[in-house]
């Protein structure tokens, strides 16, 4: 009986559309066998009744569905009709042509990822949201200093001004961050950034504190007992989560402070701080312009907005103006979003510049699909008989767009789903390198994927999918189709023609790879090659040494000549205890890292510069910044300084101790400046003098004193900020008390920096606990810190370069193959009529050559324009090795290219050729 | 009157009250509605066509075990418990029509 059933059900699945037919049959089998298991065949054969009708009403539904998709897609005007077989016809395409998906694919990723990271970090920048309760109405107030083009900081008597006067702002409070030593009894001193801040902060960031109480307004009157809140790391870290941490004290410097409360996590306004005690100052003991250097804060009042604000604070500065014409006449105060003073974002030059980059990293994008769209293309070629079928068949030009479009598509969001995970991961690298190599960075310059960013890539990939789908789609469907299909009935190959376009394209793109791309390798290879270190960065242990400079911000306690003579008497001590101790074999100090020499600009005596310095008025000043002159980098160091790091004098002598005194002249330079200035010639006894220096803030400098050239020392081994390895450079010799904030450098032998660091901090905590050791760490570390940096943005660089060299590469090989490819016929034809395959190869190869080498020609041209324009900064006179290897690289793709239709074409039986044609 | 959507006839409705209750396959619904199979399963088509249900495919392992072809499993779509739960809220005896299968 069952045996019966299922032979009557096999029959009555032949009723059923051939799509449908196997689930339909597998269904009810099942359903039969198994009541016919639980109740009895009859049962089963009574329920198996039913199933003609479930045919029926199958069939029924089936052929509805179909004439509701012909509607759906039948002609009509160009509508882009997109269905779920669509996808799935694009995903068999995309396995269909593995070469195309991985070259398009990762191609379209890195663009995207490059887009989409570009746009996170540079909207994290320019406008950063304050992760905190209505972040957007925090604003800062500064007075803007119209003559000196930088805000004025001494602003404590404006800041009580616009405290208790200003209507449009609440809870208007100051800040300034001081670093003391953080000093317990059970381990050595270590620096810590203070922040003195008014008790309204918290009340406008409006986050209670975890434990305990934040600072109030009480705390902040003269005589209140020094009170501290701090943050959920330093209680974690250092106290170990304690809960009876309030009551408990904190030596910081020579203050001891009393905790009274913990913030909780991530809370670090105003910049990334973690320890807050109330700012006492007295405006009282200053006069206007005086004092220390303060940042104000507020919250926007209820109603008002960032303009009302600037109107009322505009109105105050005018009046302030009047009333203080000798301090205030030139000061504007001004409302800005809080994080605005962080990032210039005031100065539109800053924020032309940061559109115009998203814009530019977009356009790359866009040359990638560009490239991507030509491969495409040439695919599509191949597709025509396919395409003229289809139209024959009924399908509208929307219609055939539209599946080439969603094709298009579908590879588009493979490349963005990979290129945001690249770039979810690369921003968590610079996160990292940031936080690691920067902790003082604004807490809210968190870089990740914002809504924004996902939105820009997502409108990004639908403009490459519309590049790569639709333009090509819209070529190869046009007005010719209908002459295709009598091509392809008359058996011919592709009736696709693109004659002169074409041929620029294959000359655009080679001209464009020849004149961009070896910039760029070589700067992407100049990157990774940083980082080069010396043996010498392992074994010195670099600190800024400062000392605390007396609190309470009075005026008058100590002299700066009294703190200098204490800074040095104190650097004294601590290089005599250290040479003591018989790990150290120097201890020197400079004004900065080795390697970070402040940039500024000399002129020789006697020497014309490589700019005119002159300036119209009479050669006494020139326009800073300009670079003017030669660049170098400038620097005050220890005299003994050549000494602990090993550098040999090579002519003159070195620094000696009366190159120190104030009045001295005399500066010892490197031999690359030596070179780069004086050539061959004797640099000792000659004179230079400085035209300018990074750090000038006006138009026009006094020139400074003209400086004698002692002695040249060999060039000190950098890293890699500064590309070239020898850099020039001006030594000048300095005291410490000169510089009264020195960076040590601490030479160790027979143990690593790291390992001394703690022995370091001992000696320095004798000779007294003031003295903060700021950032210990070798000097390799330090240097490898902005490496850190550098690697992210040369990988960056350097994917970029692979995906546009790779796919100027494959698209210059579809071309050429498809332009060969089209004279299939025409070269079978004329090798059936007798023409000799090597003449034939000859003309087909001296074609391509000719397209190839006007690329090629334009593109050094374009090259060499560029290299000019651009002070031959772009290859640094390294064009003449990597313009031809690219060049060379770009022509063999192309030949190769042509290699393989040519041969097709050679190997077509004369007869097949005829009958053709 | 008719059910709250023209779609939706009375049978459509059983069935997606039966599917609710946690009756997946096509004997169960048979049996619990009392409709006979030739209602039942072109029902389950239209309803699936439109995107009331869903169906799914046992795993093979468990019909081999068995000795049987796969069966095949029925459940709602969200639509389909959406234009359920408005007819719910018009004909309220509706929720109480079928007992909810045994989970044993």
């Amino acid at each position: 009986m069952l045996r019966l059933l299922t032979a009557l059900l096999r029959a009555i699945a032949l009723a059923v559309p051939s799509a449908e037919r196997g689930r339909w049959r597998e269904e009810w089998l099942a359903e039969v066998h198994q009541i016919a298991r639980e109740r009895g065949t009859r049962t089963a054969a009574r329920v198996a009744t039913g199933a003609a009708a479930d045919a029926l009403a199958l069939r029924r539904l089936v052929a509805a569905r179909a004439r509701a998709l012909a509607a759906t897609h039948g002609k009509g005007p160009m509508r882009l009709g997109i269905s779920s077989s669509d996808v799935k016809l694009a995903l068999r395409m995309l396995v269909r042509y593995p070469g195309l998906t991985a070259i398009g694919v990762l191609g379209m990723a890195v663009g995207i990822a490059i887009a989409a990271g570009a746009f996170a970090i540079i909207y994290t920048f320019v406008d950063p949201a304050l992760p905190l309760p209505e972040g957007d109405r925090i604003v800062a107030i500064q007075n803007w200093d119209a003559a000196a083009n930088t805000p004025e900081r001494r602003i404590l008597h404006d800041f009580v001004a616009w405290r208790d006067e200003m209507t449009t702002v609440q809870d208007v409070g100051v800040f300034r961050q001081v670093g003391r030593n953080l000093i317990s009894a059970n381990a050595q001193p270590e620096v810590v950034r203070l922040t003195e801040i008014s008790a309204s902060a918290f009340t406008l960031t409006r986050i209670p504190p975890l434990v305990g109480r934040y600072l109030l307004p009480d705390d902040e009157q003269p005589g209140a007992p020094p009170v501290l809140v701090i943050g959920h790391d330093v209680w974690r870290k250092r106290f170990a989560g304690a809960s009876s941490i309030v009551g408990q004290p904190l030596q910081l410097g020579e203050t001891e402070y009393t905790i009274v409360g913990v913030m909780p996590e991530g809370y670090a306004f105003p910049v990334n701080n973690d320890l807050w005690t109330p700012l006492k100052v007295e405006p009282s003991g200053y006069e206007r312009r005086e004092g220390p250097s303060l940042t104000v804060f507020a919250r926007l009042a209820p109603g008002a907005t960032l303009e009302s604000a600037n109107t009322e604070a505009t109105a105050f500065g005018l009046r302030t103006a009047a009333a203080f014409p000798r301090t205030h006449a030139q000061l504007r105060p001004q409302v800005l979003p809080y994080t605005y003073p962080y990032f210039d974002v005031n100065d539109p030059e800053v924020l032309v510049a940061a559109h115009l980059v998203v814009f530019l990293v977009a356009l790359l994008l866009v040359i990638v699909c560009v490239n991507v769209a030509i491969l495409v293309y040439a695919r599509t070629a191949t597709r025509q008989g396919e395409i003229a079928v289809r139209t024959a068949l009924g399908a509208s030009r929307g219609r055939i767009v539209g599946q080439l479009f969603v094709e298009a598509l579908v590879l588009a969001a493979i490349a963005a789903v990979l290129g945001l995970a690249v770039t979810t991961a690369g921003l968590e690298q610079v996160n990292a390198a940031m936080r690691q190599g920067y902790p003082q960075i604004p807490f809210w310059w968190d870089f990740r994927l914002s809504a924004g960013a996902v939105g820009y890539a997502v409108a990004l990939t639908i403009v490459a999918a519309a590049i790569v789908g639709v333009v090509p789609a819209l070529k190869a469907t046009g007005r010719r189709v209908q002459l295709r299909l009598q091509t392809l009935s008359g058996g011919g190959g592709s009736g696709m023609q693109l004659g002169r376009l074409w041929t620029l394209l294959v000359v655009a793109q080679v001209a464009f790879a020849v004149a961009l791309l070896p910039a760029a390798i070589f700067h992407a290879w100049d990157s990774m090659r940083l980082g080069a270190t010396d043996p010498r960065f392992d074994q010195v242990l670099t600190t800024q040494l400062v000392l605390d400079r007396p609190t309470g911000a009075t005026p008058g306690r100590e002299s700066p000549q009294a703190f200098a003579a204490r800074y040095q008497a104190r650097y004294d001590e601590l290089a005599r205890r250290l040479m003591a101790d018989p790990a150290v074999s120097h201890v020197t100090f400079g004004s900065n890292v080795p390697g970070e020499e402040a940039t500024a600009w000399i002129e020789a005596d006697g020497i014309p510069s490589p700019a005119d310095t002159e300036s119209p008025g009479g050669g006494t000043a020139v326009r800073a910044g300009s670079r003017a002159g030669h660049t170098i980098g400038t620097t005050h160091v220890d005299v003994g300084f050549f000494d602990a790091y090993d550098v040999p004098v090579l002519a003159g002598r070195g620094l000696e101790r009366r190159d120190t005194a104030a009045a001295s002249n005399t500066v010892v330079v490197n031999r690359a400046l030596a070179q780069s200035v004086f050539g061959e010639a004797n640099a000792i006894g000659r004179r230079i003098r400085y035209v300018g220096t990074s750090r000038d803030v006006s138009d026009t400098v006094p020139l400074g004193a003209w400086l004698d050239i002692v002695g040249v020392v060999a060039d000190f081994p950098t890293h890699g900020i500064d590309t070239s390895l020898s850099r020039a450079r001006v030594y000048h010799a300095a005291t410490a008390a000169d510089i009264a904030g020195v960076t040590m450098s601490v030479r160790v032998r027979a143990t690593t920096p790291g390992a001394f660091t703690g022995r370091l901090r001992e000696i320095a905590a004798a000779v007294d606990p003031n003295l903060q050791l700021r950032q210990p760490a070798s000097l390799g570390e330090v240097l490898g810190r902005d490496l850190a940096m550098l690697r992210v943005v040369a990988a960056v660089l350097m994917g970029l370069t692979a995906a546009v060299l790779l796919l100027s590469a494959a698209g210059i090989y579809a071309m050429m193959s498809f332009t060969v490819s089209q004279r299939r016929r025409e070269i079978g034809i004329r090798a059936a009529l007798g023409a000799d395959p090597r003449r034939l190869l000859g003309s087909i190869f001296s074609r391509a050559a000719i397209q190839l080498g006007t690329g090629a020609l334009l593109g050094m041209l374009a090259a060499a324009v560029l290299e000019t324009a651009s002070g031959g900064e772009l290859m640094r006179g390294n064009g003449l090795v990597i313009l031809p290897i690219v060049t060379v690289f770009m022509m063999c793709a192309g030949l190769l290219a042509a290699l393989g239709p040519a041969r097709r074409g050679l190997r077509i039986h004369p007869t097949e050729a005829l009958r053709e044609q | 009157m008719a059910p709250a959507n023209p779609a939706l006839s009375y049978t459509g409705l059983f069935i997606l009250q039966a599917l609710a209750q946690g009756h997946r396959f096509g004997f169960d619904i048979m049996e619990v509605t009392g409709l006979p199979s030739g209602t039942i399963y072109p029902a389950l088509r239209r309803l699936e066509s439109l995107d009331l249900v869903t169906s799914d495919w046992e795993k093979d392992q468990t019909a081999r075990k068995e000795g049987r072809p796969r069966r095949r499993y029925y459940e709602l779509t969200p639509g389909g418990k959406r234009q359920l739960g408005e007819a719910e809220a018009r004909f309220r005896a509706v929720g109480r029509l079928f007992p909810r299968r045994s989970t044993a």
